[in-house]
């Protein structure tokens, strides 16, 4: 599986311009490379996949963050990690079943980890979002 | 490149009559209308799921989509619009999905076409609605005076100069449609920032005046309300816009069944809202002017092998970016189940975030979790919450939209 992974030169976010196209505004804070598993031949359902598919709104695609928030692809610690967390994870972490995180977790630990990125403020967000 | 190797490069057939029999595809072919929050998740997700063995196509009638999430940072110059903008590129090199840059007109249901004009179509064994949403006027006005901004890109640009043309003394005047609409957050960040924009950036004195056609500010009551004390803003609840005078910028409206009218030197109406011209015209909307899905699928409970997701749909759920992105991987997933003959899945769930800005350096946040209830087949809110304003969630709005951005159109 992890052989297979191709790594894809993540997201442009391409600029385009009405007339000069940069104005000294850049999007590198996005541009990162992203393994994101090979398209397959052929679709197979996976409800625990379907599930955590919610997740990358704020984690990323497949679990790979690109911003200072955690990535999940690899956690095998699911439950723990969902309900320690304050904000809009606490609130999140209420709305499913120990059944459902588990089924999101099955197919997340299958995901090989993200590389671990410095994040200055990371532990801030530990803290309570209020 | 002529138009008809263009279609022929897509493999499209492009002339009506010249469809041979033997044409038909042997891989399913997905059709997507839209490629904003909704439209884009659904094809890069039905690729990431499938692969080869499903074609996609998208269209739209703009060659980038320009984000509505944080548009109104580009009002008080915090954001630049290009850093909102997303054209097609990675869409279609990274994920292999075909992109038709036209307006599509009408969709021919019975023999499951979509035309882009009187001749040339495209067919659909499946077909994706993702379309947005569209105005409901109270009058026939010019929108280029008297801007909307809600449907982001030129308009937000419009309003940006407008804004950055009042005087002290002069008043700004923001109406709020009532519910359903786009963004249940989105017309009351805009007064704040707008409000602390003026006030604190540009030191000016303009009155701020909020004409709310709901009974109350709908979400986030104690925030906002902060928040419009500290800026002053004048709010009005229950105010009905019945008639906007464009050349003299005077909006009617009616409040406990009084007509009233207000002058102002900045209008900024944001009417009442409906599904997308293309939904309404192909009869795919009841009596709320939005699109009834089975919300296991988004499939239209009126047209089979059609996929409404995101605005134009009607449900429970806001209308929303962050929501939209997660009805379109359970549109494609239930999709991929269909062409390949799975059950649906029973109990899907959907989940909302929205950080909106109050100030330049500060935001609040709002979040929601949705799920199928299979008794009255809706969408109910299992888990909800706000955050207050705070300088640390204005920060945390960019993780967010980050990861969102690239989600979407990454
Ligand atoms: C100021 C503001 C702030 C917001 N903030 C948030 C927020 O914090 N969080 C959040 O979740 N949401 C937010 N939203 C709402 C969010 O932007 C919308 O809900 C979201 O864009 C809806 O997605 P959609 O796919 O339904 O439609 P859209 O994203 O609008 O995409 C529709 C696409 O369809 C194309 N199209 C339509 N008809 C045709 C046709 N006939 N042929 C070809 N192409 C067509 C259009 O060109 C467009 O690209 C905000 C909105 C505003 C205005």
């Amino acid at each position: 599986m992890k052989k297979n992974m191709i790594l894809i030169s993540a997201i442009t976010l391409t600029l385009i311009g009405c007339g000069s196209s940069t104005n000294g505004h850049s999007n590198k804070e996005y541009i990162k490379d992203i393994a994101i598993p090979p398209t397959t031949n052929s679709y197979k359902p996976d409800d625990g996949r379907l599930l955590a598919s919610a997740c990358y709104g704020c984690h990323g695609t497949n679990g790979v963050s690109v911003t200072k928030w955690d990535s999940i692809a690899g956690e095998d610690e699911l439950y723990k990690e969902m309900h320690e967390k304050k904000g809009i994870m606490e609130i999140q972490a209420k709305g499913y079943t120990k059944i459902e995180i588990a089924a999101m977790e099955n197919f997340l630990k299958r995901l090989p980890k993200a590389e671990k990125e410095e994040k200055d403020d990371e532990h801030e967000k530990e803290k309570d979002d209020d | 490149m002529k138009r008809r190797d263009f279609f022929k490069f897509l493999g499209i057939s492009a002339i009506a009559t010249s469809i041979p029999a033997a044409a038909k595809t042997i891989k399913p072919k997905v059709v997507i209308i839209g490629g904003g929050y909704g439209g884009r998740t659904v094809a890069k997700y039905l690729k990431i799921w499938a692969g080869d063995s499903v074609d996609v196509t998208l269209i739209d009638k703009d060659k980038y989509f320009t984000s509505p999430i944080l548009s109104n940072l580009v009002l008080n110059g915090q954001k630049n619009i290009n850093e909102l903008r997303f054209d097609y590129s990675k869409t279609r090199s990274k994920y292999k999905i075909n992109f038709i840059n036209k307006t599509a007109s009408f969709i021919d249901k019975k023999n499951k076409r979509v035309f882009f004009d009187n001749k040339n179509f495209i067919n659909y064994d499946k077909l994706v609605l993702a379309t947005g949403i569209d105005f409901i006027k109270t009058n026939n006005y010019d929108f280029n005076k008297v801007p909307h901004a809600w449907i982001a890109g030129e308009q937000t640009l419009l309003l940006k100069r407008k804004i950055d043309n009042l005087h002290n003394g002069d008043t700004f005047v923001l109406t709020i449609p009532k519910a359903p609409y786009r963004c249940p957050p989105g017309p009351y960040e805009r007064a704040c920032v707008v409000a602390d924009y003026l006030k604190n950036k540009k030191h000016l004195h303009v009155n701020v005046v909020v004409l709310d056609e709901n009974d109350d500010i709908l979400v986030e009551k104690e925030s906002f309300q902060k928040a419009f004390d500290r800026y002053g803003i004048e709010y009005k609840s229950n105010a009905k816009v019945t008639h906007v005078d464009d050349s003299h910028l005077i909006v009617t409206y009616e409040q406990q069944g009084v007509s009233k009218h207000l002058k102002a030197a900045l209008l900024n109406v944001i009417p009442n809202q409906k599904a997308a011209p293309i939904v309404i015209n192909s009869h795919l909307t009841d009596s709320s002017n939005f699109a009834p899905v089975d919300l296991r699928s988004y499939e239209s409970t009126i047209a089979k092998d059609i996929y409404i997701v995101g605005d134009s749909h009607k449900s429970t759920q806001p209308k929303a970016g962050h929501i939209a992105n997660v009805e379109a991987k359970i549109c494609a997933d239930a999709i991929l189940r269909s062409l390949n003959g799975y059950e649906l899945y029973p109990k899907p769930k959907t989940n909302s975030a929205c950080y909106s800005p109050l100030s330049s350096s500060t935001a609040t946040w709002l979040t929601a979790v949705y799920e199928y209830d299979e008794g009255s087949k809706s969408m109910k809110k299992v888990s909800g919450g706000a955050g207050k304003e705070s300088s640390k969630n204005y920060k945390e709005m960019f993780n967010w939209t980050g990861n969102l951005f690239f989600d979407t159109f990454g």
